[in-house]
C-alpha cells in the first residue's frame, strides 16, 4: 500500500510517501509564489527519488495552508489533525505538539491514536512564529542554523526582546547592536522572547504527557532548550521535524485506503 | 480604501428579509425627521429604547451604525479617520468606527444616507465605560448637549436589589427630562403601553428560541443575528410584535417540516465574541461540514436574559431599569458564564467558537470563564482565536478559517468515534 502527504506549508512545501507504514521518500522545497506548483513540484521530486510514478499511488491527501489547491490530492486535512497524526507516528506515547511553522506556531493536545482533543494557535503576528527567526538571520547577518548553538553561549543575559511585534523587535535588536551588545546575546534575547510565546500557547492548551516539537524551529537548538526548561518536559524531535504534517497526511491516506479495503471483503 | 475578499451572510428566512428592510425604513425615517427640521437623538448600548419611542424621537443608534457599515466593508475608513482624530487603535473598534462617522468631512454615499447630526445625545456605561468618554468627543464636535445615564454595575449577582433598580430608573427619569428639556415630549401612557409592547415582544422571542432549539435548527445565527435587530431599536413598538409573530410562524412551518437550515445538520455551533459583519459569509462556511451556527452570544446582548414577567406598566422606569441592569453584559462573571453554560445545553452544542476583539475591553475577559465552565459542566470544547468582527483592517481570512476548519475536523471525529 503506497500513499503520500502533501504539506504546503507558507514557507516551505514538503512530501512525505510512506509504504507499509514506512517512509519510502520524502522532500522539502521553499514555497513558490504558486501553490499548486510547489504542491506538484515537490510531489514530482520526491516520486523520481522514490522511483515511483503518480500511477503508483494510491491515495494522497494535502495539508498545508495550501491544501485546497493541490490538483491531484484525493483528499484535504488541516494541519492541525495531521501533525497530531504525523507526531503520534513518530512517537506514539505523545500527547503534546508544538508545532512552529513559518508563519505560525501551533499548541495541540492529542490522544494515544493522535486524535486531536485540544489546540491553539499564536494570535496574528509573526513574532511568535519561524519568519522572525528569519528576519533576525539576516539582521544579525547569522545563518539560520547556527542561530540556535550561539544564542547558548552568551557573555550577558538581555531581558527577552519584545513579543508583540516582530518589526519592533527589528527595532530594538538595532538598538542593541548600536550600543556595542554581542550579536549571542542579542539572539539569545530573540530566542527567549520567541520561547515565551510558545509557552504561554502550551500553557492554553495544558501541558501534559510526552512531548513533540515540529517544524523548523524544531532545529534551533536555542529555543528547543528554552521551551524545554519552560515547561519541564524533553521535547522529542524527529529525524526531520518539517516532514510531520506531511506524514500525518500520508498516514491518513493509508487509513482511508485500509477503511475501503476492509469494506470491499 | 480596497476591500477585502469576503462574502455576506446567506439568510434562509422570509422574516429577516423583511427585518433588514425594517431596519432601512427606520434610518429614512430618522432623516426625514430631521430634514423636516424635527431634533434627533444619538444614543448606544443599553439605553432602554422604549423612552426614545415614547417621544417619537427619531434616533440614530451609534452601535448599530457602524455594523450597518461594516457590513458594507467600510468600517475600515472610519475607524482609521477615528484614528488620525488622535484615538488609539486600543480604543474599542465600534466607537472609533462611529467617531469617525461622527468627523468625517464627506462620507460614502451609503453612509450619507444613514447619518444625521445629533441635537441631544443620551450615552450611558452600560455596557462600556469608554462609551462615556467617545460620545463626549462626539457632543463637543457636534457642539450639542449630552446627557449621561449612570448605570449601577452588577455587584449582586443574579436578583437585583431595589435600591440598584431606584437609582437607575432615577437616572432614566434624568433622561426623559433632558429629553424634555431640549424639544421632546415623552408621553408617559404611550410609554406604559411600550412596556406591554416589549413584554409581548420578549414572549415571542423566548418561543422562537424554542423553535431554534430543535433539531435540525430552522434558524442559524445569520438570521439570528439580523432578527435580533427589533430587540435593539424597536422595543416597545407594534412593528417589533408583528415582525416577531411573523418570525415565529415562519419557524414553527419549517420546525413541523423538519426543514434545518442545512440538509444534513452534523453539528451544532455556538459563536462568542462580535460576529464578523464584514464577512457573515464565515458563519455559512462551516455548513459545507455539516455544522451549523445556531446561536451568537450577541444575540443575548440585545435581549433574552430578562423575565418578561417582571415588566410592569405600572412601573414602567422600575421595569426599564431592570430590563437593562439585567444585561449579561452588566459585569458580573458568573451571570454570563452561567447564561452561556445554559445556553449550550438547550441549544444542544456541539462547540463553542470563541472569538477575541483586541480592543474590547469587556468580552475577551470571559473567553477562558465561558471555555472552561462549558468544557467542565458539558463536556464541550471551545476554540479561540482573534477575529476582529468591525475593524475589517485586522481580518485575516486565511486564519480565521484555518481555526475553523481545524475545530470543525476535531469536533467531527469526536462525533465519530462516539
Amino acid at each position: 500500500m503506497i500513499t503520500a502527504g502533501v504539506d504546503v506549508g507558507s514557507l516551505t512545501g514538503k512530501t512525505v510517501i510512506l509504504k507499509d507504514n514506512e517512509i519510502l521518500a520524502w522532500n522539502i522545497i521553499p514555497t513558490g509564489p504558486d501553490s499548486s506548483e510547489t504542491a506538484k513540484e515537490v510531489f514530482d521530486m520526491t516520486l523520481k527519488q522514490a522511483g515511483l510514478t503518480m500511477e503508483d499511488i494510491e491515495y494522497i491527501v494535502s495539508t498545508g495552508y495550501g491544501r485546497v489547491v493541490v490538483p491531484f490530492s484525493n483528499k484535504n486535512i488541516t494541519e492541525i489533525t495531521c501533525h497530531a497524526k504525523g507526531a503520534n507516528w513518530f512517537f506514539p506515547s505523545v500527547r503534546l505538539i508544538l508545532d512552529m511553522g513559518g508563519q505560525d506556531c501551533k499548541g495541540i493536545r492529542c490522544d494515544d491514536t493522535g486524535k486531536v482533543t485540544n489546540f491553539a494557535m499564536n494570535d496574528k503576528c509573526a513574532a511568535g512564529a519561524g519568519r522572525s527567526m528569519e528576519i533576525m538571520s539576516g539582521l544579525l547577518d547569522t545563518p539560520l542554523a547556527e542561530m540556535g548553538g550561539l544564542s547558548l553561549d552568551i557573555k550577558n543575559r538581555l531581558a527577552p526582546l519584545s513579543s508583540t511585534c516582530v518589526v519592533f523587535a527589528r527595532t530594538e535588536v538595532l538598538g542593541y547592536l548600536h550600543e556595542g551588545t554581542h550579536k549571542n546575546d542579542v539572539l539569545a534575547g530573540a530566542c527567549e522572547a520567541l520561547a515565551d510565546r510558545v509557552y504561554t500557547l502550551l500553557k492554553r492548551v495544558g501541558i501534559e504527557g510526552d512531548f513533540v516539537i515540529s517544524g523548523g524551529i524544531a532545529k534551533n537548538i536555542g529555543v528547543v532548550k528554552r521551551i524545554e526548561q519552560k515547561v519541564g518536559l524533553k521535547a522529542n524531535i524527529c529525524f526531520e521535524p518539517q516532514i510531520v504534517g506531511a506524514l500525518g497526511a500520508a498516514v491518513f491516506g493509508r487509513g482511508i485506503l485500509e477503511k475501503k479495503t476492509a469494506k470491499k471483503k | 480604501m480596497a476591500t477585502k475578499v469576503t462574502t455576506p451572510g446567506k439568510k434562509n428566512l422570509q422574516t429577516t428579509l423583511e427585518i433588514g428592510k425594517a431596519i432601512r425604513a427606520y434610518y429614512e425615517g430618522v432623516k426625514e425627521a430631521k430634514s423636516a427640521g424635527k431634533p434627533v437623538i444619538w444614543s448606544y448600548g443599553l439605553v432602554p429604547r422604549e423612552i426614545f419611542h415614547a417621544a417619537d424621537a427619531p434616533v440614530l443608534y451609534l452601535e448599530h451604525l457602524p455594523l450597518m457599515i461594516g457590513a458594507k466593508q467600510l468600517s475600515g475608513r472610519y475607524i482609521q479617520l477615528a484614528e488620525e482624530e488622535g484615538f488609539s487603535r486600543d480604543v474599542c473598534a465600534f466607537h472609533r468606527c462611529f467617531l469617525g462617522c461622527a468627523v468625517a468631512k464627506d462620507r460614502d454615499p451609503y453612509l450619507e444616507k444613514l447619518f444625521v447630526s445629533p441635537d441631544l445625545i443620551i450615552a450611558s456605561n452600560l455596557p462600556c465605560m469608554s462609551e462615556s468618554k467617545s460620545f463626549l468627543y462626539a457632543a463637543d464636535h457636534h457642539n450639542c448637549p449630552y446627557y449621561f445615564l449612570d448605570a449601577p454595575i452588577n455587584t449582586w449577582g443574579k436578583d437585583i436589589p431595589d435600591y440598584a433598580i431606584e437609582y437607575f430608573a432615577g437616572q432614566l427619569q434624568g433622561a426623559i427630562d433632558s429629553m424634555e428639556e431640549h424639544g421632546f415630549k415623552v408621553d408617559m401612557d404611550k410609554l406604559k403601553e411600550s412596556i406591554n409592547l416589549t413584554k409581548k415582544m420578549m414572549g415571542l422571542w423566548n418561543e422562537i428560541d424554542n423553535c431554534r432549539k430543535t433539531v435540525p435548527t430552522p434558524m442559524s445565527t445569520v438570521d439570528g443575528i439580523t432578527a435580533a435587530y427589533p430587540l435593539i431599536q424597536l422595543p416597545g413598538t407594534q412593528l417589533g410584535v408583528t415582525l416577531f409573530e411573523r418570525l415565529l410562524e415562519e419557524l414553527k412551518e419549517k420546525v413541523e417540516k423538519k426543514q434545518g437550515v442545512i440538509e444534513d445538520e452534523k453539528l451544532r455551533l455556538m459563536w462568542f465574541g462580535v460576529p464578523p459583519f464584514y464577512n457573515m459569509g464565515l458563519f455559512n462556511y462551516v455548513e459545507k461540514y455539516g455544522a451549523v451556527v445556531v446561536k451568537s452570544m450577541v444575540e443575548y446582548i440585545a435581549g433574552g436574559a430578562f423575565d418578561p414577567s417582571k415588566m410592569d406598566p405600572k412601573k414602567p422606569l422600575e421595569s426599564l431599569a431592570y430590563k437593562a441592569l439585567v444585561d449579561i453584559v452588566n459585569p458580573t462573571y458568573p451571570n454570563m458564564v452561567d447564561f452561556i453554560v445554559k445556553a449550550v445545553e438547550e441549544f444542544k452544542i456541539d462547540g463553542l467558537i470563541g472569538v477575541v476583539k483586541r480592543s474590547c475591553g469587556l468580552l475577551p475577559g470571559y473567553m477562558r470563564l465561558v471555555k472552561d465552565a462549558v468544557y467542565k459542566d458539558k463536556g464541550i470544547p471551545t476554540s479561540i482565536f482573534d477575529l476582529d468582527g468591525l475593524d475589517i483592517r485586522e481580518y485575516d481570512d486565511v486564519t480565521s478559517k484555518a481555526n475553523l476548519d481545524s475545530f470543525v475536523e476535531s469536533l467531527l471525529a469526536s462525533k465519530r468515534r462516539q
